[in-house]
């Protein structure tokens, strides 16, 4: 990849261009025959652009699955799975990195973070990805951790952080690239109860002002409340959303299934 | 992405200092040990080295390399200087003898005599005196490493004193004067080397009916040697080679009859197979190590051609390091061995280069496939 070949764009996405995610009847299967497993079993979801989605449901529903497939690093079986526009079905292999790296931004529950770089070459990595030199890659990097308040962190190594702050250096390499769509994996399992709150916070609030979308796949009903929108999964499957479920914030399940394109439970915030 | 591929790698100090460890004793030992080879199969022709003017040797032709050398009639000089093409043909004797140093000391040593008159034979490279000097009465040459090692004798302060020019030695009780020091190359058994003419050395040899080693010819302006070698042993009935061929001859007679190849051989695989295996070991835990943070670039949108050129700068580094380091080592040792000439040519650092470089191939194509072969996806596994 040239150097020049991938630039980031740090303006907020146009709004009105579509939905960035599209399934439809979205299915998985891991083996074949007597030992296959359904992991999706004709998934529905629409991500709109500059909205904060939460996927939630217990382990083994299919969540990271659903994520990893919408992130283009695993295949799924049938059905429609647009990002953007791209079938992430039908994709060609060689083509994913490239689509990846200028299009998605990742957020993992175990931050990984590389031990061996400092929080400002671990923010720089996409863009050193991309072919950026690396002083101007840094250059940029620092700027992103202004963004997450760790101006003052950006020489510190991993080991020298708080869990906290490896999230936010994660959010800030997340965003580094300025993506399109931002998918995170339980961001918060790791932190306590305020630095979670705060983290995901900080990603509402790095969503909304640049109008990108998020994806976060979290069990932390205490975070419920930063989502646009709540969808629920069980058994390979979009659920209502269990009565009981702690979505204080959150509206009524009446007004989601008046959204149009909102497949089976979703709960909108208001 | 290098930046990357380099701060991760020296992020794991421990293993690289072991795949360092690793490939640097490899390479010391694929650099030395052919090194020592070569240099001793080196003193299995240096003599014909040494005597650089004729373009070819007549022999007994039962002769089968340079040291095995069966006396020849003087009669025989005569019969290649009549044969066609020979510009001109003198003898050079060449015999073991026994010399007794100012000290009382002996020491056995090669005795080499050269015609008298044109003193062909006598070495090229002189560090002390000059080859006329050779003619002077009981002038004797002494080769420089005789003279540092077999023929020094001890001061007072218990030092060594090299033999130098002036110095008197006794050979078959008759008085040898040293009036040069040769550079030459070292003898097969590092015994020193002492020039003198042809006539004299018959004088301090023990007396032998036939004293003529070889023969050395000159070919005329034009002639083809090889041609004019066979025409010499069809002719004499003699045995004639090029110096090369000669050169060759010696080196293939110690190859097949000493197992010296295959010794240094099984060492230098040795060390191939060490330096492998430890090198792999480390480089393939590094990269297990570093799994996830290969899936993390993957996941981010690296190239698997970008991975693999991680891959390889990592290897590549360690590579030259170890190399470097091994050479290094390897040439210190030749330094602090005052008794023993390394023969480094550049044949032969290539040669450990390339083990070394096919050491990281090995050790980075199974790294290489586990990173290709990883799913983006195990980012998403806590």
């Amino acid at each position: 990849m040239s150097k020049d070949a991938f630039l980031v764009d740090p303006s907020p996405r146009p709004q009105g261009t579509g939905p960035v995610v599209e399934c439809r009847g979205l299915t998985k299967v891991y083996g074949e025959g007597d030992t296959a497993v359904h992991a999706l079993r004709g998934v529905d979801l629409v991500v709109e652009p500059g909205e904060l989605l939460m996927l939630v449901g217990p382990s083994g529903c299919g969540k990271t699955t659903l994520i990893s497939i919408i992130a283009g690093v695993l295949g799924g079986s049938d059905g429609v799975c647009q990002v953007l526009g791209r079938d992430m079905l039908h994709m060609r292999e060689r083509d994913k990195p490239d689509f990846r790296l200028r299009h998605l931004g990742f957020c993992f529950q175990a931050f990984n973070l590389n031990p061996c770089l400092n929080a400002a070459e671990n923010v720089a990595v996409p863009l050193l990805i991309g072919g950026w030199a690396y002083g101007k890659a840094v250059a940029r990097a620092r700027e992103l951790l202004a963004q997450v308040s760790l101006a003052d962190k950006a020489d510190a190594m991993p080991d020298q952080l708080s869990g906290g702050q490896q999230q936010r250096v994660a959010i800030a390499r997340a965003f580094a690239q300025a993506p399109d769509l931002i998918v995170c994996d339980e961001p918060t399992s790791a932190l306590d109860s305020a630095t979670g709150e705060k983290v995901l916070g900080l990603i509402r609030d790095m969503t909304h002002s640049s109008h990108r979308s998020v994806i976060v796949v979290t069990h932390d009903a205490r975070i419920f409340r930063f989502a646009d929108r709540i969808v629920a999964m069980e058994d390979g499957r979009i659920v209502p959303l269990a009565s009981g479920t702690p979505t204080a914030g959150v509206g009524s399940l009446s007004s989601k299934l008046s959204e149009p394109h909102a497949a089976a439970a979703t709960i909108p915030v208001t | 992405m290098l930046v990357i591929a380099l701060k991760t790698l020296f992020g794991h100090r421990i293993k690289v200092i072991g795949m360092v460890i690793g490939l640097a004793v490899a390479s010391l030992m694929m650099t030395q040990q052919p090194a020592t080879m070569l240099s001793i199969l080196a003193r299995t022709y240096s003599f014909i080295e040494d005597v650089s003017q004729p373009d070819i040797w007549v022999m007994d032709p039962m002769v089968k390399f340079v040291d095995d050398a069966k006396p020849l009639a003087d009669s025989k000089l005569g019969l290649v200087r009549s044969v066609e093409g020979v510009a001109w043909a003198v003898p050079i004797y060449r015999t073991s003898t026994a010399a007794r140093l100012p000290d009382g000391n002996t020491a056995n040593a090669l005795l080499i005599g050269v015609d008298d008159s044109s003193l062909i034979g006598a070495p090229a490279a002189m560090l002390s005196g000059r080859t006329e000097d050779l003619r002077r009465t009981d002038a004797i040459f002494v080769n420089d490493e005789g003279a540092r090692l077999r023929f020094a004798q001890k001061r007072p302060d218990g030092s060594d004193r090299p033999l130098q020019v002036g110095d008197i030695l006794e050979l078959n009780e008759r008085r040898a004067e040293v009036v040069g020091i040769a550079k030459t190359g070292a003898t097969f058994s590092s015994q020193p080397v002492i020039y003198t003419t042809y006539t004299r050395a018959r004088q301090y040899a023990l007396p032998q009916r036939k004293t003529m080693s070889f023969v050395l010819a000159k070919a005329k302006p034009g002639q083809n040697v090889e041609a004019l070698a066979t025409r010499i042993r069809d002719e004499t009935g003699l045995a004639a080679y090029s110096a090369t061929t000669f050169k060759e001859m010696s080196l293939w007679y110690f190859i097949r009859n000493t197992g010296i190849l295959i010794n240094f051989g099984m060492v230098t695989l040795v060390g191939f197979i060490v330096g492998a295996v430890v090198s792999g070991i480390m480089f393939f835990n590094f990269t297990q190590d570093n799994l996830r943070h290969f899936a993390v670039l993957k996941a981010i949108g690296a190239s698997p051609r970008q991975l693999l050129g991680m891959v390889l700068l990592q290897s590549f580094i360690v590579g030259v390091i170890g190399y470097g380091i091994g050479v290094g080592l390897a040439s210190g040792m030749a330094l602090i061995s005052s008794t023993f000439q390394i023969k480094f040519t550049p044949a032969l650092l290539a040669f450990s280069a390339g083990g070394v470089i096919l050491i990281c191939i090995l050790s980075s194509v199974i790294s290489m496939l586990k990173v290709l072969r990883l799913e983006p996806a195990a980012v998403f596994k806590a």
